[in-house]
């Protein structure tokens, strides 16, 4: 297979191209540095993603809370992860930091509130 | 209430030394910098009943990479400054519009517990964002259908709100905000038919065009533009065409697509109503304020920082820039700024290749200080060389990879190679930046 | 339900009728088929209040076109709604133009226009700096006025209202027959805003099975279609769409006055004005279109308008423009206004083909209808009514004291809104309270001028859709800009 990737580790933004089947790397042309070709390595093999999206809260004078992803998670569960937050409810009051979600979709990553909410009246 | 004052009819609440007009990154950073710098008679006036500002609604990642280290969302960005705020018990007015301001440095604001306030300051430093530019600035023809949006209405209403703007949503420009909002409303179950970029090049980051737009497979159309916005009390289609090298739109290429939804991501502009009422000079190229290096404008112990002096791509610049203001401030506060007028001037201005330099004037105060001047240039260069020179003689360069227009950058000028060219009789002594092709 | 008589069309027309005959013992109904008021001519227009050197002499238009513009100030004082008396100036660039202005001038004359003169190029430069400095002569007309048409509209609105006569909004007429001396007239309901609203809802039966013994026909662009439900197809609307660009506050300073060019064989023209509210445009051109309710701007047009305003005017910095508008003209194929009863049924009035000068006739026009009314049924005045409004000042147009005064008092006075035009809380919800309420975030906006600023609604949309949703009961969600299929958005994200 193989796959163009603009490298956005640095302003430079190398076009590579890279060849590669299910064993891994075959040849990658076009980078510019090591730190590219990490980057590159990991975005064709095991690309990863932080996803920031929001809950819906209760009590709460906005209807929605922001949440992240702790870590960065595989880009192939993206999709299951959105779905998984939207289904959440949770209730006011919450704080930055706070685990909404443990180890979402299993993908060694937790949803956690990336803001703090007090409970409305 | 303290210090209730009679004054011509009018309530008088408080005599500050210093006020910070917004509650967002800039503001709140310069209220933390002014407390760390000892200035204790301090007002934070926030129109929203939250501080943060924009922050609040931009539940993305990608800020604190230089102030913080870390890569935060806009809201625990804005949880740093706001905790310690409330920690540092500094006073901050909530949900307190300005509605005006005077050049005696009087403002007048609307607050809910306190009525009308009239409020002197010593010292004002302005923080009040920017605005977005909405479709009839850009007289886009058409109906008048609901549905049109700035992409930052829009994205509030999707995060705080939780009510998405349509169903079917095209996107004009592809800043950052654009492209942000892209990925937003798929995420949310919105078709984003498309992202239409005016230029032959996108306004946002390349990670951004990658996390944005590739991951979701939407489309970037550049050198394209609407030409019209069709539907009779709802939007239903818009027709797009291609622009030329002068960027008029190709009447052969127009073609319809179909969408109930447009979001405007088409430049933002600062918010200085208060600032050109009080007199403040502006300045052109920024839509901001004139300032020198110590962020001062033409009015004495008023300052201005963030989105209101200049249109920020980072929120760490807006944060240091802040930071910087109040230090400025305290320096007027305590009567250091005083013999300014009788240092000498140069002025700084933009040269070929670059759009606007930023503080517009320095004045020699200091042979040690080293003075930053940002600006952002006016077409996409790759290896450029940026030199900042005056009557011809070098003083400064900074070689880039990339510079493109949606990426401020900067150049560091060293006071002491300035003295001497500010006594000279001869020549325009005027630091010009430009682009060396 | 029967009415004495129903008014078809709310606009500056319907309205300022209404107000007249709403001082006598009549049921009276106006019939509006949009939501609100002013979505049609009445709010897209120049507001001017014409000379009237402009109009054929012994035409109808010349008639109400004097008289209306001799009452417009007082009527302006009774509704608390801002006149200004800025003059206006027809232009002249070389002596062809000045024989034209020369034969306006007469004409005017020939109107009985009071306060007309042709003046020298100098004069004009010192009044309107930012002219072209080339101009030769012009024509002033030093009586000639700027007012806000919708404001107007909703101010007699409220003011008929308040006199009791009924205003069905979201009504549409689709046929009316006589069945035993009375009008059969029936409707379509356009939309349901006015009653979900918990803020007075329409009472159904109010316009359940309609009879009404007189019609007023103030149906504007589709007044012709009105009329031929009733057989009388004896004229045609033409309708012709004219495009405007408006430009921010802090560019009005360059206009003070209203800036007509000659009209030549070629054209009229395009005019700068300055707004009562303290902004300029400029426009229209004149197009004339297919259908009726084809109210885009388009881009050859726009173009057109900053094209041809150039020539009067050398102040245009279009990056100060804050947005664009286009109204449609009601144009009479006879060439004047229609102002009879229906050589069908004297019962049924026609007001038709009232396009420019048809705001500053509208007083006169209201005036005159009143005795034509008067011919057809015996008018008794109430025994109290009331033909001024209560003066309310703007938030923004209070002095310090004021403004202190105000939100010591009433603490929804102590929130703003719209940060651009600086409305306050209150003034939102009084305008959702009027007799004649706001509904919509455009009525809101028409009423109280937040989201007409620069920003255009962007930074104060949602919290006046908050307040919309508050008080009408209406989810915020299905709030609409304009009429009911005009919602601002779309789903709940989290359903």
């Amino acid at each position: 297979m193989k796959k163009d990737i603009i490298c956005i580790v640095c302003p430079k933004g190398c076009n590579v191209t890279v060849e590669y089947d299910e064993n891994g790397i075959i040849t990658m042309k076009g980078y510019g540095c090591n730190r590219g070709i990490d980057y590159v390595k990991a975005e064709v093999l095991h690309p990863v993603r932080m996803i920031t999206s929001s809950v819906k809260i209760e009590g709460a004078k906005y209807a929605l809370c922001p949440v992240k992803t702790s870590k960065p998670v595989a880009k192939n569960k993206m999709k299951d992860i959105v779905k998984e937050i939207s289904s959440v409810i949770i209730k006011a009051p919450v704080q930055m930091g706070d685990i909404i979600i443990e180890n979402v979709c299993d993908s060694g990553a937790d949803i956690i509130a990336t803001q703090t909410l007090e409970k409305q009246d | 209430m303290r210090n209730l004052v009679c004054w011509g009819g009018t309530l008088v609440i408080r005599e500050f030394d210093l006020v910070i007009i917004g509650g967002g990154p800039a503001g709140m950073a310069a209220a933390l910098e002014a407390y760390e710098q000892g200035i204790r008679n301090l007002a934070l006036l926030e129109r929203d009943d939250t501080l943060g500002g924009i922050l609040n609604q931009c539940i993305h990642n990608g800020f604190g990479l230089h102030v913080f280290k870390e890569e935060l969302t806009g809201p625990e960005y804005g949880l740093r400054f706001s905790e310690l705020i409330d920690k540092m018990e500094i006073e901050v007015f909530l949900n307190t519009m300005v509605i005006g301001a005077q050049p005696d440095k009087t403002l007048y604001a609307v607050n809910p517990g306190y009525g009308f306030m009239t409020i002197k300051a010593k010292s004002i430093i302005l923080a009040m964002g920017c605005r977005e530019r909405p479709r009839g600035a850009l007289r886009i023809p058409g109906t008048n259908a609901a549905g049109i949006f700035t992409a930052g209405t829009a994205q509030r209403f999707v995060n705080m709100e939780g009510i998405l703007p349509g169903s079917k949503a095209i996107i004009l420009g592809s800043g950052d905000i654009g492209l942000i909002m892209a990925r937003r409303l798929t995420l949310e179950g919105v078709e984003v038919v498309g992202v239409y970029e005016l230029m032959d090049y996108p306004g946002g980051l390349t990670r951004n065009i990658v996390q944005c737009l590739d991951d979701f497979d939407i489309p970037l159309h550049l050198s394209t533009t609407i030409v019209k916005i069709h539907g009779k009390d709802r939007v239903s289609g818009v027709t797009v065409a291609k622009v030329d090298e002068n960027l008029k739109p190709i009447k052969e290429t127009e073609e319809y697509v179909e969408c109930d939804t447009i979001l405007l991501s088409v430049g933002l502009i600062p918010e200085n109503e208060l600032s050109e009422q009080m007199g403040v000079d502006m300045y052109d190229s920024t839509s901001g304020a004139l300032v020198d290096q110590d962020l001062e404008t033409n009015i004495e112990g008023v300052f201005a920082c963030g989105n209101v002096l200049h249109v920020h791509d980072l929120v760490d610049y807006v944060t240091l820039e802040g930071q910087h203001a109040a230090r400025s401030a305290k320096a007027y506060l305590d009567g250091k700024l005083k013999d300014k007028l009788d240092k000498p001037l140069l002025k700084v201005k933009p040269g070929p290749g670059i759009r606007y330099v930023l503080p517009q004037s320095i004045y020699l105060k200091d042979k040690d200080e080293k003075i930053k001047i940002f600006f952002r240039s006016t077409q996409r260069f790759s290896d450029a060389l940026v030199k900042a020179n005056i009557n011809g003689e070098v003083i400064g360069k900074r070689r880039l990879i990339r510079l493109i227009p949606s990426e401020m950058e900067s150049v560091t000028l060293k006071a002491s190679d300035l003295f001497l060219y500010g006594q000279e009789e001869e020549g325009e002594n005027i630091i010009y930046v430009e682009v060396e092709k | 339900m029967y009415y004495d008589v129903c008014i078809i069309g709310g606009g500056i027309i319907g309205s300022l009728v209404a107000r007249q005959l709403s001082k006598y013992d009549l049921k009276i109904a106006v019939l509006e088929k949009n939501v609100d008021l002013s979505m049609e001519a009445t709010g897209a227009n120049s507001g001017i209040v014409h000379a009237g050197y402009d109009a054929k002499p012994g035409s109808l238009k010349a008639k109400f076109n004097v008289e209306g513009s001799k009452l417009m100030e007082d009527l302006c004082k009774d509704l608390d709604v801002k006149f200004k008396k800025a003059g206006s100036f027809v232009i002249a660039f070389n002596k062809e133009e000045e024989d034209i202005l020369e034969s306006l001038y007469q004409n005017g004359l020939k109107n009985h226009v009071e306060g007309l003169s042709i003046v020298d190029g100098d004069f004009v430069i010192e009044k309107e700096p930012y002219i072209n400095k080339e101009v030769t002569k012009a024509l002033y007309a030093k009586n000639a006025g700027i007012v806000s048409p919708y404001k107007l509209n909703f101010a007699a609105m409220d003011n008929a209202i308040l006199n009791g006569i009924t205003l069905l909004r979201e009504t549409k007429v689709v046929s009316i027959e006589k069945e035993d001396d009375l009008f059969k007239v029936g409707v379509e309901v356009t939309g349901h805003i006015c009653s979900k609203s918990l803020v007075d809802p329409i009472n159904e039966e109010d316009r359940k099975d309609i009879r009404a013994k007189i019609i007023i026909n103030a149906a504007g662009v589709y007044s012709d279609d009105i009329s031929k439900m009733i057989g009388d197809d004896s004229f045609t609307i033409i309708p012709r769409r004219g495009e405007y660009i408006l430009f921010d506050k802090t560019e009005g300073h360059k206009v003070t006055s209203v800036i007509f060019q000659t009209p030549t064989p070629l054209g009229k023209g395009v005019l700068v004005t300055a707004t009562v509210d303290g902004n300029y445009m400029i426009g229209p051109d004149a197009t004339v279109i297919t259908e009726k309710d084809d109210k885009c701007t388009n881009q050859e047009n726009l173009d057109f308008v900053y094209d041809t305003a150039q020539k009067s005017f050398t102040g245009l910095n279009m990056k100060k423009s804050i947005t664009v508008f286009a109204g449609i003209r009601a144009t009479p194929n006879t060439g004047d206004f229609i102002i009879e009863h229906s050589k069908i049924d004297k019962n049924f009035i026609n007001l038709a083909g009232i396009e420019s000068p048809g705001l500053t006739a509208a007083p006169a026009i209201a005036l005159y209808v009143e005795d034509m009314v008067k011919s057809l049924v015996e008018l008794k005045e109430k025994d109290s009514y009331i033909m001024k409004l209560e003066p309310k000042k703007a938030f923004n147009e209070m002095t310090n004291e004021e403004k202190s005064q105000v939100c010591q008092d009433d603490g929804a006075c102590r929130k703003v809104i719209c940060r651009c035009e600086i409305v306050t809380e209150k003034e939102i919800v009084a305008s959702i309270y009027a007799p004649c309420g706001a509904r919509t975030v455009d009525g809101v906006k028409k009423r109280t001028r937040a989201g007409m600023g620069r920003c255009q609604g962007s930074f104060c949309a949602p919290q006046v859709m908050r307040i919309l949703s508050e008080h009408t009961g209406i989810d915020i969600n299905e709030i609409s800009k304009a009429n009911e299929k005009s919602c601002l958005l779309g789903r709940y994200s989290r359903d």
